[in-house]
């Protein structure tokens, strides 16, 4: 994508548009990823550590002792678990098959569209997920944990 | 695929017993596979991955097998009633004894989980016997082209039908699940007397603690054998009256070629790690047995491997060493080359069951994409006298100390 707009660059009537829409992905690949509940979700903010035994499948559940369902978002996948388990999404993808085809887990729900992933939270109580932070209505989802995507560095 | 029809099949059965609610039922269709070549340096010996392969892999492809050995192709259906109850019916196309489609269905039950860290299961489950036992078959889950042979080609069924319960502790940094599983295992396998129907009744009770990078295992499992080998040309041959004259107490072999109503216990302990560079797995067990048709076996295997960004490169040492005394087969008061080639038949029947090898492997992988990887394995094995137990005996020729075999094939998952 960073080629086609170097190579759009040439052309001077269109460096406002390129500029445009490189301020768009440079701000997109910069937001946070925040993982969110339901509102009713019990849980107080999580930690780093909580959050990837839910989403490697060591730990099921929340505070509240009910079971949960946490859903994986498609297009911050790799970023998410990078950020979490400094592991490449295919090693992953292989840690998932062994639980999954073994019949003793089922792995995360990946949902692409970014709506379809709150309605998702919003209707499930037990429900986990994480999207980019310019997503997020406080009146809708709570956040349970933030990582920041800029510097790496995460916050309670 | 029509995305009702199995879920309709499947909710029209269990429905009095479910109450849907909100998001559920929940289903998904996914799967996995490899297609790999096996090739060897020998024609007298065959290669196989478990002992319930038809087929094998020989140097000039007579053993049939070399395409079949590693490839196979599994579908899984998950589908969640509730958030308690769900269901996974599995079925593998692979080389397999017996009919194709009932020993292929590798998993087919419905478990409920009445809290968040206990299940029951109640179907066709995997043998959970060792570290890898219940997931040998998705290659992309583990480094090797196959889980380590000296180990896992004895493991001696893919599935049972029966019960398990599992119950998960916090513990420290990690947590610590209890599995107590039991029920009857019926595994068709492919033997040199022909396939023959294994039932066996079982049960087993696994630890496993879990944390970040490691996972450890300990299990216990027993095993009776129901039924019987084919073994009615030994014992046609060991009564023989004629026989029996030329070859003084032949008939005392009898009790050397009976499965029926002996026992298995298996015990294993089996570690690993893995911090995303390094890779490693290690597992040892002893299997104790009734009868010389299987023998006591120590076995036990390590496997280090290090990541260089899609690349995995590993090495894997293993042993297999069976404690089974050779059993003296009479000799023929004439020395008439029948009756010399019917001492030699019996000597491999009984004699060349207990293992002596030992293997070393080097390997690669390549993480081509993050659902497919290319794979390469070359194996050098060393054999003890009659030490080639788990490989098939395809002529009468003497057997060779050394044997090679390499491979390469493709994991993917869907």
């Amino acid at each position: 994508m960073f080629g086609l707009l170097a190579w759009i660059s040439y052309f001077k009537p269109m460096k406002f548009i390129t500029l445009s829409l490189l301020l768009l992905f440079t701000s997109s690949l910069l937001a946070d990823i925040v993982v969110i509940g339901n509102l009713k979700n019990s849980n107080p903010m999580m930690s780093a550590r909580e959050v990837q035994e839910i989403y490697m499948g060591r730990k099921r559940g929340l505070a509240d002792n009910a079971i949960a369902y946490p859903i994986d978002n498609s297009d911050l996948r790799q970023s998410f678990y990078k950020h979490l388990t400094d592991r490449p999404i295919a090693q992953i993808n292989a840690y998932w098959a062994r639980l999954k085809f073994s019949g003793n887990r089922t792995p995360p729900e990946i949902v692409s569209d970014t709506a379809d992933i709150i309605n998702k939270v919003k209707a499930n109580k037990n429900a986990i997920a994480y999207i980019n932070d310019q997503h997020v209505e406080e009146s809708e989802v709570r956040i349970l944990f933030v990582i920041k995507n800029n510097n790496g560095t995460d916050k309670d | 695929m029509s995305k009702k029809l199995p879920l309709l099949l499947i909710a029209f059965f269990l429905s009095p017993i479910i109450q849907a609610e909100g998001q559920y039922p929940d289903w998904s269709v996914s799967g996995f596979g490899s297609f790999s070549y096996v090739g060897t340096d020998t024609n007298s010996l065959g290669f196989i991955r478990n002992r319930t392969q038809t087929k094998s892999a020989t140097k000039s492809g007579e053993g049939g097998g070399g395409v079949t050995t590693d490839s196979r192709l599994g579908i899984q259906l998950d589908v969640d009633f509730t958030e308690s109850i769900h269901t996974t019916v599995q079925w593998i196309a692979r080389d397999h004894a017996g009919d194709f489609f009932e020993q292929n269905l590798e998993l087919a039950f419905i478990s409920w989980r009445p809290a968040y860290d206990l299940d029951i299961r109640a179907g066709r489950l995997a043998l959970d016997t060792f570290l890898i036992a219940d997931h040998r078959n998705v290659g992309f889950s583990y480094p090797w082209m196959r889980p380590p042979h000296d180990f896992y080609v004895n493991i001696s069924a893919y599935h049972f039908d029966g019960a398990d319960i599992a119950k998960q502790f916090s513990l420290d940094s990690g947590y610590l699940t209890v599995k107590a599983f039991a029920g009857y295992g019926m595994n068709h396998f492919a033997v040199g007397l022909g396939v023959f129907e294994m039932d066996m009744p079982m049960a087993g009770l696994s630890l496993a603690y879990e944390t970040d990078n490691w996972l450890t295992k300990a299990v216990y499992n027993y095993q009776h054998f129901d039924t019987e080998i084919p073994n009615e040309p030994l014992l046609g041959l060991i009564n023989s009256p004629q026989l029996n004259q030329v070859m003084p107490g032949l008939s005392a072999l009898e009790s050397h070629v009976s499965l029926k109503d002996t026992n298995l216990h298996y015990m294993s302990l089996g570690t690993r790690y893995d911090d995303a560079v390094w890779l490693m797995h290690a597992e040892i067990s002893y299997l104790a047995s009734d009868t010389s048709l299987v023998g006591d076996v120590l076995s036990g295997y390590m496997s280090v491997g290090r990541r260089f960004s899609d690349f995995t490169f590993y090495s894997v040492y293993g042993v297999a060493h069976g404690f089974h005394k050779n059993v003296d087969i009479p000799t023929p008061v004439v020395a008439d080359p029948q009756l010399l080639g019917i001492q030699s038949f019996l000597d491999v029947a009984v004699n060349n069951n207990t293992p002596k090898q030992q293997s070393f492997s080097l390997g690669a992988r390549w993480d081509v994409h993050p659902k497919i990887a290319l794979k390469t394995q070359w194996v050098h094995y060393w054999f003890e006298e009659n030490g080639a137990a788990y490989w098939r005996h395809l002529d009468d020729s003497i057997k060779p100390s050394q044997v090679n075999v390499w491979s390469v094939g493709v994991d993917f998952i869907f």
